[in-house]
């Protein structure tokens, strides 16, 4: 039922469906290698498991059995706390709708109101079971491990969300809701508890609080050709709240939040078998996914990729969040920037149109999930990547509008979607002259590219242990840089990597390479808020930043802005002006 | 010469910071764009001083191009007035 390693004293613990308990210790040295190990059945329950978790701080083993008891454990596997799951629970919460934001609180007019009892609700649920459940039991943890949630189906009952504190007192149940489903996972910030509902027409992922009444809740979008990927859901929560993994059938989806809109930032394919993913308990944007199928193991940062390597079954992934921006220079300073959200592309012009998001100046549609969106360095042009091909973009103004992009090509990759799980592009750039280049991972990592207008299909140019790709001016035309694993960069052309007259002392998921005074100065910024002008560090505590012509501009995290001006990496000094501003964190 | 900012929960804040908007306007006067220039001063509030300090000599060889360019007798009174 449930698998977990403990770090510190190199002890695996299984937990399985008899009602045993195993430990297995590692033992430190010549046994470990020799594949050695020592088992033990540590405790074993009368009645069968049916769910086992343990907390965040792993302290506290929480198990379900098929009784109806709920029993605590300690690390040591003594029983802290037994409670029963009863029907007499569902009287502990007496939720009252006041129907707030329905439609029968509502205006209706005199002749509605006059035919039925306004402050009786037109319907309220009832609990009725999804025809989809499969009756399982499913345990989640709050973040600080001082609640932990159980839902399950009670005998001829409905399907409830109990919460009860660790030392086994019940605190609240959740209210009905027709259709909910065995998935649960409590965002470690606290506040929700996300759930899946059903209808016969699509599926939503619902949330409730703490006191188990329903708030909030969006439609998964799953393509109509494979409704059936949806039978099975696992909702999985990283470690900073920040965004919820849906595990379909064939994909894992990654959600994100913004202004009260869920975002479909990523679909990942997972193969014809259904994926179990587990996130890093500290790297937040970490996940590790397994599948008994193809052998596979990613490391990427959102929109951008950082190691590749293959270890046993595994996916093991990590994103970063960054923003698709257009041209900075004038006159093309248009203040591009483009929203993914699932197969559409949100684009708005910042000097044409001030448009907050969720809206969006244009959107684009693409045939599939969008990974990752390039602008060319002039403005000219953008570029889609998504899993099933290239939508290349002409973008032109009218004087200083920017006007609809205009679709110019569309190209395809020759595979089927089975084969993505194997064959992932990862990002795109755009360096001018029409022309398109991206990464991908087969076996190896490979940049593709190809010439609008000339290519006949892609040509391929080996790019072992690069990890992202960009593009920079140079004197004879916009270039391909990548950088290594190691921090270092080079150029990508068709002749192989040349190594550049830059360099970084680390990797770093956000890099830009700029060129001032006829030399090129890249910027880089590394997971734990280090800034860097070539080697040398410019800030510690910075949370986004981007260049134009003349200044560095960046934020931090004490809520500063902060402007410096530009000259050579070394002699860069931090300007005077500063401004303050609550809050901040990204820069458009 | 504005800086949009996304704040935490995903709203935008739009601002336009003095070191940005001076850059600008040093790089209309460049261009000799001075109506332009003469626009983000007076919404921006920039000292109007700038426009005649940054390039001295453009400035008053080019004096008939900033009376076209400005082409309103309240915005020249404007100018003259904040002249020190």
């Amino acid at each position: 039922m449930d698998i977990h390693h403990f770090g510190d004293s190199l002890t695996t613990c299984l937990v399985l469906a008899g009602g045993d308990i195993v430990t297995v210790q590692e033992d430190e040295g010549s046994a470990a290698s020799s594949g050695e190990a020592h088992v033990e059945i540590v405790g074993s329950i009368d009645a069968t498991i049916t769910a086992a978790r343990w907390s965040p701080d792993e302290e506290l083993l929480a198990i379900t059995t098929n009784a109806d008891t709920v029993v605590l454990m300690s690390r040591s596997f003594d029983v802290v706390a037994e409670a029963t799951m009863t029907a007499e629970d569902l009287k502990a919460s007496k939720h009252v709708s006041v129907g707030w934001g329905k439609k029968e609180t509502q205006f209706q007019g005199r002749g509605a109101r006059a035919l039925r009892d306004p402050t009786i609700p037109e319907r309220v649920d009832e609990g009725t079971m999804s025809p989809n459940d499969d009756g399982r039991t499913t345990i989640s943890w709050r973040g600080d491990g001082a609640y932990l949630a159980i839902n399950s189906v009670g005998p001829g009952s409905r399907r409830v969300i109990r919460v009860y504190q660790p030392v086994g007192v019940l605190d609240s149940v959740s209210e009905p809701v027709d259709g909910l489903e065995g998935p649960l996972s409590w965002r470690p910030s606290g506040n929700l508890l996300a759930g899946v509902q059903r209808f016969a027409d699509r599926v939503d992922i619902v949330f409730f609080e703490r006191n188990g009444l329903r708030h909030g809740q969006f439609t998964l979008r799953i393509p109509h050709d494979t409704r059936g990927s949806a039978e099975q859901i696992a909702l999985e929560w990283n470690s900073d709240s920040t965004v919820l993994a849906v595990v379909l059938k064939d994909r894992i989806q990654l959600w994100t939040m913004g202004n009260y809109h869920w975002y479909l930032k990523q679909d990942i394919f997972t193969g014809s078998q259904r994926a179990t993913m587990a996130w890093h308990p500290e790297k937040a944007l970490l996940f590790a996914a397994s599948t008994s199928g193809k052998l596979r193991a990613l490391f990427s940062i959102f929109f951008f990729i950082s190691l590749c390597e293959e270890i046993g079954n595994m996916l093991l992934t990590e994103y970063a969040f960054s923003t698709a921006r257009g041209s900075l220079t004038p006159p093309h300073d248009h203040g591009a920037v483009a929203v993914i959200d699932g197969q559409t592309v949100k684009l708005t012009p910042f000097r044409t149109a001030n448009i907050p998001p969720p809206m969006s100046m244009f959107e684009l549609t693409t045939a599939s999930a969008v990974i990752d969106v390039a602008f060319a360095l002039d403005n000219s042009a953008l570029a889609i990547l998504h899993h099933l091909g290239v939508d290349y973009y002409a973008w032109k103004t009218k004087g200083s509008r920017s006007i609809a992009p205009v679709l110019q090509e569309r190209l395809e990759f020759s595979k089927a979607e089975a084969a993505l799980y194997v064959e992932a592009p990862l990002r795109i750039t755009l360096p001018g002259q029409g022309r398109v280049q991206l990464l991908q991972y087969h076996q190896s990592l490979s940049i593709l590219s190809y010439d609008i207008g000339k290519s006949k299909s892609w040509t391929e140019i080996t790019a072992e242990s690069v990890s992202t790709i960009g593009s920079f001016s140079s004197p004879t035309g916009a270039r391909t840089f990548g950088q290594l694993l190691s921090g270092k960069l080079v150029e990508v052309s068709e002749e192989g990597q040349e190594a550049l007259s830059v360099n970084f002392p680390t990797q770093m998921p956000w890099t830009e390479i700029v060129r001032h005074d006829g030399q090129n100065i890249a910027f880089g910024l590394s997971r734990s808020g280090h800034l860097y002008a070539n080697s040398r560090q410019l800030a510690k505590n910075c949370t986004s930043f981007l260049v134009t012509p003349l200044h560095l501009i960046f934020t931090t995290s004490n809520h500063f802005l902060k402007f410096v001006h530009l000259a050579s990496a070394e002699g860069m000094f931090q300007g005077p002006v500063m401004s303050l501003l609550d809050g901040l964190t990204k820069l458009l | 010469m504005n800086l949009v900012l996304q704040m935490p929960r995903g709203n935008l804040e739009t601002i336009a910071p003095r070191a940005m908007v001076v850059a600008g306007i040093r790089r209309l006067i460049d261009e000799k764009n001075y109506g332009s220039a003469f626009a983000y001063c007076r919404t921006q509030r920039v000292d109007m001083n700038i426009l005649c300090d940054h390039q001295p000599e453009q400035f008053l060889s080019n004096v008939g191009l900033f009376l076209d360019q400005i082409d309103d007798v309240t915005y020249i009174d404007l100018f003259l007035s904040a002249l020190k």
